[in-house]
């Protein structure tokens, strides 16, 4: 069996979690893509295409 | 266009289109509990501003705060040349006014940024808020502040003290609170609005949502307060004729790159500089063939510009003399051209 053929024949002190650390250091680097980004658009929140102005909705 | 031209075109307009809209989330925290703090304070709103009347009410110019400012001598020109109607400046305008002897009628502040703006009104926080950040040394309009010394800080705080009196300050729901406490102690005249920051029809509106806390009228920004100034001309001020200066959207063609705004941010983005130069866009001036460039965050705000353009109610004309900002929705005039058309009207 598959299993068989991959144990090793001595066991390791810690656990290897290389592939999580490697999913963790990308998402860290997205997450600091993403915040440089957000300060491109600057201080200030606008999305496009609204009126000059408003008062409400007349409540 | 070359092939290598359209790919740098293409970049620079993906980088646009991630820009629109991306700050919404992180902002929208902010802009909602600056309201709530803000409420006690809000108690004038711009709808109660008193009636303009004669020259005042006939033209306006909107003092933005854009390198040609500095480089044109627009405001010194301005204060030169007698400008009788009203005189509308940005925050990081105000200062470098004064400093010309030109008093602004009104004063706008948006940004809700809590340690920088509050240096344009001369900060008492200054060398805690100037440690690790260069946003200051990377401002064309006024040595002043590029210097970021501690004298010329104080210098400012007594000017806006002896002169805050004087001028109305159009001041948004999203500001920090150090600048509501500042302009207080200055003792200036506070009439406030919020930022109309999207469709209030839809039903999970952030506008709507600040609305609900104080009911301020709103006004659309384009996401910078040079932009939110010719609202308040044209829809609150009703001026038929605006002219506009500092409103460049872009920088010198001289300006080394990193010193732009945001730079460093598209460093990060890009995770390297390999690719820096297609972030940034080139434009000829019409009046005077002069080259600029632009980076996506101002060629956006130059965008959401254009479009609150087309709902216009005044004449609007770009006195700037430099930038980005012409389209066939606005006309590009000499400054003194504006000024001297001003005073023909009066003669």
């Amino acid at each position: 069996m598959e299993e068989d053929i991959l144990k090793g024949n001595f066991k390791v002190k810690n656990p290897i979690k290389a592939n999580d650390e490697k999913v963790e250091k990308s998402s860290v680097r997205e997450q600091l893509r993403a915040k440089a980004l957000a300060s491109l658009g600057g201080s200030m929140v606008y999305m496009e295409r609204t009126e000059l102005t408003w008062e409400g909705d007349g409540e | 266009m070359s092939s290598g031209a359209g790919i740098k075109e293409n970049k620079f307009k993906e980088i646009v289109e991630q820009v629109a809209g991306v700050g919404y989330q992180r902002h929208a925290d902010t802009l909602v509990k600056h309201a709530g703090l803000n409420l006690p304070d809000a108690k004038r709103t711009i709808k109660q501003l008193p009636p303009l009347v004669g020259e005042k009410a006939r033209s306006a110019i909107v003092i933005s705060a854009g390198p040609s400012v500095y480089k044109r001598n627009s405001i010194k020109r301005i204060a030169a040349q007698g400008f009788r109607g009203s005189v509308i400046a940005v925050d990081g305008a105000y200062i470098a006014c004064l400093k010309a002897g030109l008093i602004p009628d009104f004063v706008l502040t948006l940004d809700p940024h809590p340690s920088r703006i509050v240096r344009w009104f001369g900060d008492h926080d200054f060398e805690k808020h100037a440690e690790a950040d260069d946003y200051f040394a990377r401002q064309d309009l006024d040595m002043a502040f590029r210097k970021n010394s501690i004298e010329q800080n104080q210098e400012h705080i007594k000017l806006v003290d002896q002169q805050g009196h004087l001028s109305r300050f159009i001041i948004a729901s999203s500001a920090p609170r150090n600048v509501v406490k500042r302009l207080k102690e200055a003792k200036g005249d506070l009439y406030w609005w919020n930022p109309l920051v999207d469709d209030p029809k839809r039903p999970d509106s952030l506008t709507k949502r600040i609305y609900a806390i104080n009911k301020l009228p709103c006004m659309a920004t384009g996401g910078t307060v040079g932009t939110a100034s010719w609202v308040f001309a044209n829809s609150i001020l009703k001026i038929p004729r605006i002219g506009l200066v500092g409103m460049d959207f872009g920088y010198y063609y001289d300006t080394p790159k990193e010193k732009t705004q945001t730079y460093y941010e598209l460093i990060h983005h890009l995770e390297g500089d390999s690719d820096i130069d297609q972030c940034f866009m080139d434009f000829e001036f019409p009046l005077t063939k002069e080259k600029f460039y632009t980076d996506p965050t101002y060629y956006w705000y130059r965008r959401n510009f254009l479009g609150l353009l087309e709902k216009k109610t005044s004449e609007t004309y770009n006195c700037t003399e430099a930038g980005t900002l012409f389209s066939e929705n606005i006309q590009c005039v000499n400054l003194d051209s504006f000024l001297g058309s001003m005073r023909g009207e009066r003669a």
